[in-house]
């Protein structure tokens, strides 16, 4: 449908605009944008919009919740004491 | 020509909304390092002091942490107190909303014997449909049961003044003879001015407050109004349906406030409505009724016995842009669905990576997102969570981390 292609070509170039700070998570709300158009009745514009912010609550949802401290942030002192605690492995097969 | 306030006045200008407050809060604020050397403090910080007017006629955004606004408000009114400038001043429309009680606590937290009050006034006509697009830009947060089209708003604000189910803040806000009646019986009638905004003379306001200031006329300049213009009718209808969709699904009051409210809808009000592009139609009707109204209200402001700067028979005489009525079925332009889907995208995807500063509530996507970036701001070669590596491999890490910081062997 040629409103729908038109309109998919617009929403690009809205996005192509924009200066992404994070343009992983910029590319993905767009497919959502751009997978969500179909027509210009209000209803239809809406729902390109909302598929955006649903988009959103999908990348935070597919977060796995933290896992306690990674190496990263714990200092030298505290990497020994997490070494030398009494700990069960989780790794598999030991 | 108005005269001056004397000096040590502390000037409160209470808006209400859509009467020009914008257009004079910024221009002081873009003058604001200029006023020093005429006497005058803009206070506040800020182009508006929006969290602590609110929290003075104890309301709060929904994006801020309970208190946060009264700590604001406390400030303000300290700054105001404390200030040895020849003329103090604070604006914010969201002072309108005070009920009379808080009124009185406004006055006395700025200084009952030195405030004067400026209120300036715009024709019903031309609030309506500009009133009425900002409040589908907070939905979510305003008490509008029904979710009424434009003329359905219509007929419920003019022809039915007592309802409470829709936009009950329209009347406390813009029945502008009882907006003056409470604030001259808590400040005095002669130290209260009432200026009326001409659309035709957009540059008067200002003038206004540069002869109340006693500041040179000119110095304050108009900043460009398209960064503040209502929406077209396309897209205040697509807005609508958005929101719809948004309450359906119970998403939540702050992070609408945070992502729609201050981030897409400024957007979408970023792009140059194309020239065909229908604006928001007020029936005629509804002038008629709205000018009844504003006769009424022109006879009670005279009783007063206030001073006015400007013509105040425009209340009740004044058409506003567009009359006429609104076409049944809409078509939302492609550039106006892109812009307000690609603004959202932007401000969700601008979300730092960091927890939410104090004072400031978070929604829960915005939380989500904040957590998210946090995770993937730790640079991936030290993300390996500790509980699920063996000693050997902690030690190793620990071993690694030593290395590095040691002086290269010759």
């Amino acid at each position: 449908m040629r409103t729908t292609d038109d309109l998919r070509e617009v929403i690009r170039a809205e996005f192509a605009r924009l200066d992404p700070v994070d343009p992983e998570l910029t590319r993905y709300l767009e497919e959502r944008a751009v997978g969500a158009a179909d027509g210009l009745d209000p209803a239809a514009g809406a729902a390109v919009a909302l598929a955006v912010v649903e988009g959103a609550h999908e990348v935070v949802a597919a977060t796995p919740p933290p896992a306690g401290p990674t190496v990263g942030e714990l200092s030298v002192r505290r990497l020994l004491a997490a070494a030398l605690r009494p700990r069960r492995t989780t790794r598999p097969g030991r | 020509m108005s005269e001056a306030f004397p000096d040590g006045t502390r000037l409160l200008h209470i808006g209400p909304h859509k009467t020009g407050t914008t257009s004079v809060q910024r221009a002081f604020w873009d003058s604001r390092e200029l006023l020093p050397e005429h006497g005058v403090l803009w206070a506040g910080g800020l182009a508006h002091p929006m969290s602590a007017a609110m929290a003075a006629a104890g309301n709060q955004l929904a994006t801020g942490e309970q208190g946060s606004g009264d700590e604001r408000w406390t400030e303000l009114a300290a700054e105001v107190r404390a200030s040895t400038a020849r003329m103090t001043v604070v604006s914010s429309e969201f002072f309108s909303d005070a009920p009379q009680e808080r009124v009185a606590q406004i006055v006395a937290a700025l200084g009952a014997d030195q405030t004067r009050v400026v209120i300036t006034l715009r024709p019903v006509t031309r609030i309506l449909a500009s009133q009425w697009q900002q409040y589908m830009q907070n939905q979510p947060m305003v008490k509008y049961i029904g979710n009424p089209g434009y003329e359905g708003w219509l007929d419920l604000v003019l022809n039915h003044p007592n309802q409470r189910e829709v936009s009950p803040s329209f009347w406390r806000r813009h029945r502008h003879d009882r907006l003056v009646e409470k604030w001259a019986e808590a400040i005095g009638p002669e130290r209260l001015v009432v200026v009326v905004v001409d659309d035709a003379r957009p540059r008067d306001v200002l003038t206004s407050f540069e002869q109340l200031t006693g500041l040179p006329v000119g110095l304050l300049q108009p900043r460009e109004a398209s960064a503040n213009r209502s929406l077209t009718l396309p897209e205040v209808t697509m807005l609508r349906a958005f929101n719809a969709g948004w309450m359906e699904r119970q998403w939540s009051a702050a992070d609408y406030t945070r992502y729609v409210r201050f981030g897409a809808v400024r957007e979408l009000m970023s792009r140059t409505p194309a020239p065909g592009e229908p604006p928001i139609r007020t029936p005629s009707w509804a002038v008629e009724r709205a000018n009844e109204i504003g006769a009424e209200m022109i006879a009670n402001i005279e009783r007063t016995g206030v001073r006015v700067d400007g013509d105040l028979a425009l209340l009740a005489s004044a058409e506003p842009r567009s009359v006429g009525d609104n076409p049944a079925v809409v078509d939302v332009p492609a550039d106006v669905v892109g812009r307000f889907a690609a603004g959202l995208a932007k401000v969700i995807a601008e979300t730092p990576a960091r927890p939410a500063p104090a004072g400031r509530k978070a929604g829960p996507l915005e939380t989500a997102v904040r957590i998210e970036k946090m995770r993937r701001a730790v640079p991936p070669g030290d993300a390996r969570p500790v509980a699920e590596l063996s000693r050997l491999d902690l030690l190793r890490a620990a071993a690694g981390r030593v290395r590095r910081r040691l002086p290269m062997a010759g």
